[in-house]
């Protein structure tokens, strides 16, 4: 059995049919890997040992009737962010090159307890940020669309890794779009969930009031499946919300019939850089969407430069006292693009920051007023497709292609979609955005556009070493 | 992108921030650093003589939400000692 394709379903189905074993699945992707991540550079590390143990764990557990559910023997990996115990976790940087855990991270013990088996570790940008550069102890990822090209980050293993068919779900994290983008940019979904909602215990952080987990992966059913295992309160997270999970695979089919769509064109539609065709994008989803039965219409949010200015000054002055002293003491450690962001930390004020938490509160009023009269908003997640490495930006700019970051400066929850192609032959997305704990309306929303758009039946790129 | 040229202003201004931090900025990097930091100047900008003083931000907060999810887990543990609420 070919099992690259499968999705987690049906992994799960072929599993508890005994038409394949967790240990045969394990061994697929553990070749795949072999076979395409030199070209790829998405594993800082496989674990294949931890893998074997995990999958023959899974086999042993469903032979003896014990059924952890739907992740149960399913193949996944981490960003190197993720604490894992007794595993070397490096933030994909110098300064951390050593670094192995005394314990899981939330999210990994989640993944473990739900029966997954845990293929490795993930290349990031450094600490989250900085990249894609060449002058760290790892390269970084490509994108199997187009070795050229960049993945977009700072996910970027977990995005290669999938769209490479070596895993169908990845962890990443999101502190201004580094679940989405990458997804975006390599033809995946990724769902950054409601602030709260997933614990960030045990992941290194970039920006603690902008920083969400979450997960990528090959289609909207995975990644309902992979988020009913993370969701969830926990008392030691600080920003964690004690609020009920709904089952997110009950809403999938439902369509999107009397559905109300806002979509915030004043975002996207007029910015000179903006590829038309990620614009007419947008434009044929909402057609489809109408003709399933939605609602779709123009609404206005606030400037978009406003949420952009307040999500840049919150990150830098957070990323900045977390790495502080490692700045002053030893900057020549950091990658030449992470060191350049995280200084200009240096030169926020006081004043600055809380003015930028005064306008995140203006501005989550507005979406949860927009919201209020709305079921879901649609919208860009990129601009444009993936850049080549040879034009990939630097520096952090009010130019960014990514339309990502005001949600994680509202907390709201959002998932990048793929819709096509482009004439480039790279993926191109739009966004979701729902209410606050409302990840199931996003999954039922997405799971339409998926099949309306006819992405379910795209065919990923046939990658060779 | 707007333009950026840092102005000798600015960069006088982004010498003594870096200064002040104890951040040595290699010299070979400081005009990328500095035209990033024009860039975010610019931006920060925006936010500034937009509020007036009942505007506050948001983490001014309020203990109910801390409260609650530790009743909720004090009743829990009642309930599986067989204790009554």
């Amino acid at each position: 059995m070919d099992t690259q394709d499968l999705s987690i379903a049906a992994m799960g189905q072929a599993l508890r049919a005994g038409a394949v074993t967790a240990r045969q699945l394990a061994r697929d992707a553990l070749a795949r890997v072999a076979a395409r991540d030199p070209a790829l550079q998405a594993f800082l590390l496989v674990t294949e040992a931890r893998a074997l143990a995990d999958a023959s764990r899974a086999d042993d557990e469903l032979r003896a009737g014990q059924d952890r559910g739907p992740m149960h023997g399913i193949p996944y990996a981490l960003k190197d962010i993720y604490d894992t115990a007794g595993i070397r976790t490096t933030c994909h940087s110098k300064l951390r090159a050593d670094h192995v855990p005394a314990a899981d991270s939330v999210v990994a013990t989640k993944l473990t307890e739900a029966g997954g088996v845990l293929l490795g570790k993930l290349a990031t940008h450094e600490f989250a940020i900085g990249g894609p550069s060449f002058d760290l102890p790892f390269p970084p990822a490509r994108n199997p669309w187009n070795l050229a090209h960049i993945t977009g980050g700072s996910s970027s293993g977990s995005a290669a890794a999938i769209a490479a068919r070596m895993v169908r779900m990845a962890m990443g994290s999101d502190t201004g779009g580094s679940i989405r983008g990458p997804a975006a940019w390599c033809g995946l979904v990724g769902i950054k969930p409601t602030y709260g909602r997933v614990s960030r215990r045990g992941v290194f952080p970039l920006s603690w009031t902008l920083d969400h987990c979450g997960p990528l992966s090959r289609c909207v059913e995975d990644a309902a499946i992979a988020l009913q295992v993370l969701a969830g309160h926990d008392p030691e997270d600080a920003a964690s919300a004690d609020v009920p999970v709904a089952d997110y695979r009950a809403g999938l089919a439902r369509g999107v019939g009397g559905l109300r769509i806002g979509i915030p064109r004043g975002f996207f539609a007029a910015v000179p850089t903006a590829m038309p065709e990620v614009v007419a994008g947008i434009d044929r989803t909402a057609a489809l969407l109408r003709e399933a039965g939605a609602s779709v219409e123009d609404i206005t949010l606030p400037d978009y430069a406003l949420f952009t200015a307040a999500g840049r000054v919150i990150m830098m002055a957070e990323a900045f006292a977390i790495h502080q002293a490692d700045l002053q003491s030893r900057l020549h450690d950091y990658g030449e693009i992470t060191a350049n962001r995280f200084v200009l930390g240096a030169a926020i004020t006081a004043a600055d920051y809380i003015n930028a938490l005064r306008a995140r509160r203006e501005l989550t009023d507005a979406v949860n007023a927009t919201l209020g009269r709305h079921d879901a908003l649609l919208t860009a997640s990129a601009l444009v497709t993936a850049p080549r490495f040879d034009a990939a930006p630097g520096a952090l700019s009010s130019a960014s292609p990514m339309q990502t970051i005001p949600f994680n400066v509202t907390g709201h929850p959002a998932m990048s979609v793929p819709i096509g192609l482009a004439s480039d032959r790279l993926p191109i997305s739009v966004q979701i955005v729902g209410r606050p704990f409302d990840e199931a309306m996003l999954f039922r929303v997405g799971r339409a556009i998926e099949h309306l758009s006819g992405w379910d039946e795209m065919k990923l790129p046939e990658f060779a070493a | 992108m707007p333009d950026t040229t840092p102005t000798e202003a600015l960069a006088a201004e982004f010498d003594c921030l870096m200064a002040r931090a104890g951040i040595a900025v290699p010299r070979a990097r400081r005009a990328t650093v500095l035209a990033a930091y024009a860039d975010l100047r610019q931006q920060i900008a925006l936010l500034h003589g937009r509020y007036g003083a009942a505007a506050e931000p948001s983490n001014v907060f309020r203990l109910s939400p801390v409260e609650r999810p530790v009743e909720r887990r004090m009743e829990r543990r009642r309930e599986r000692q067989g204790e009554p609420r």
